[in-house]
């Protein structure tokens, strides 16, 4: 029988977003950290907030962020910042739905592995070092 | 007396075009079969225009189910729905044409694989037709989502070119 698993979740309204916790090194709260400072492709920081804002509306900032700095391979550093709930929640992987094989390399391109749906909540569980690498090459590419 | 080996070629060549004639006649008499056959219709509404698929590709009509946006997707694709704990695909057919329509919580699920459903107005009737009664456009009226029409009641209604659209939103996801 699978185990359940330990994910870090970041809560936004009616999504959460779900890492596995063995791909995240710490966490730890932030206050009134200057993120426009620091979010570029080289500082490896990135501003959640602004991934989640393109599809969802967020409805409170807050000055106290969550930076989640992801176990990276080599030396690069990746950290992302949310001024949402974030928590440590353990699921069944048999919750999860996953993607048809019509979909998935797609969804596999945007860092979207699988989905859950709880009490009218949907929980994505995501790669998000794909989903930066995605949302980076979109912006390279409009420049 | 040994057999010239140009008439044995003549003759092999004379047997496949016979072969190859009966083949394609069969192949014609198939499809005119098909076209023959009867099938069902599902007429449905997007906003106020009708349209219809053929009944078999729906697996299931769904109401009142929460779709979930989802970010990098085209402006057609209104995100995820949850059917048995899998998330559904939903396209919204208005926003793929480029109309406005009321956004309803109707949902049309596809009878494939591609866990795909569209988002619709309401369902009108079901209706008997064969595939020869549908109007295809001509050269000049080609459409990428409409195979042609279909006359209900003195009325056209278009029938939609359900494997394109799917293809269309499949190869459009991740390139939004």
């Amino acid at each position: 029988m699978p185990q359940p698993e330990k994910f870090i979740c970041i809560a936004y309204p009616q999504i959460d977003f779900l890492i596995p916790s063995n791909y995240v090194a710490s966490s730890v709260g932030v206050k009134d950290l200057n993120l426009s400072l620091l979010s570029d492709q080289e500082s490896g920081f990135f501003d959640f907030d602004e991934i989640a804002s393109q599809f969802i509306q967020i409805p409170r900032e807050s000055d106290i962020k969550t930076m989640i700095v992801m176990k990276t391979e080599g030396k690069k550093h990746l950290s992302i910042l949310t001024t949402q709930e974030c928590k440590v929640s353990t699921i069944d992987l048999r919750e999860f739905g996953l993607f048809s094989d019509f979909y998935s390399e797609q969804f596999k391109k945007l860092g979207f592995l699988a989905c859950s749906f709880k009490e009218d909540r949907l929980r994505i569980l995501m790669d998000v070092k794909q989903t930066i690498e995605y949302m980076s090459n979109c912006l390279l590419e409009e420049l | 007396m040994p057999i010239h080996p140009f008439v044995l070629y003549n003759r092999n060549t004379m047997a496949e075009e016979i072969l190859s004639l009966i083949k394609n006649v069969k192949i014609e008499k198939t499809e005119e079969k098909q076209k023959d056959k009867k099938a069902i219709w599902l007429i449905f509404t997007i906003g106020e225009k009708r349209f219809a698929i053929p009944a078999e590709k729906v697996k299931e009509i769904l109401r009142d189910a929460t779709v979930f946006p989802l970010p990098f997707v085209p402006p057609y694709v209104d995100g995820v729905l949850n059917r048995y704990g899998d998330p559904y695909v939903v396209i919204n057919p208005a926003a793929l044409e480029g109309y406005e329509a009321p956004q309803s919580m109707l949902f049309i699920v596809l009878n494939d694989e591609s866990h795909s459903c569209f988002r619709i107005t309401d369902v009108q009737d079901f209706f008997t037709a064969a595939e020869k009664d549908v109007v295809h456009f001509s050269e000049a009226e080609l459409s990428e989502f409409y195979e042609g029409t279909l006359t209900i009641n003195g009325q056209d209604v278009f029938v939609l070119k359900v494997q394109d659209i799917i293809q269309k939103v499949g190869k459009e996801i991740a390139a939004a």
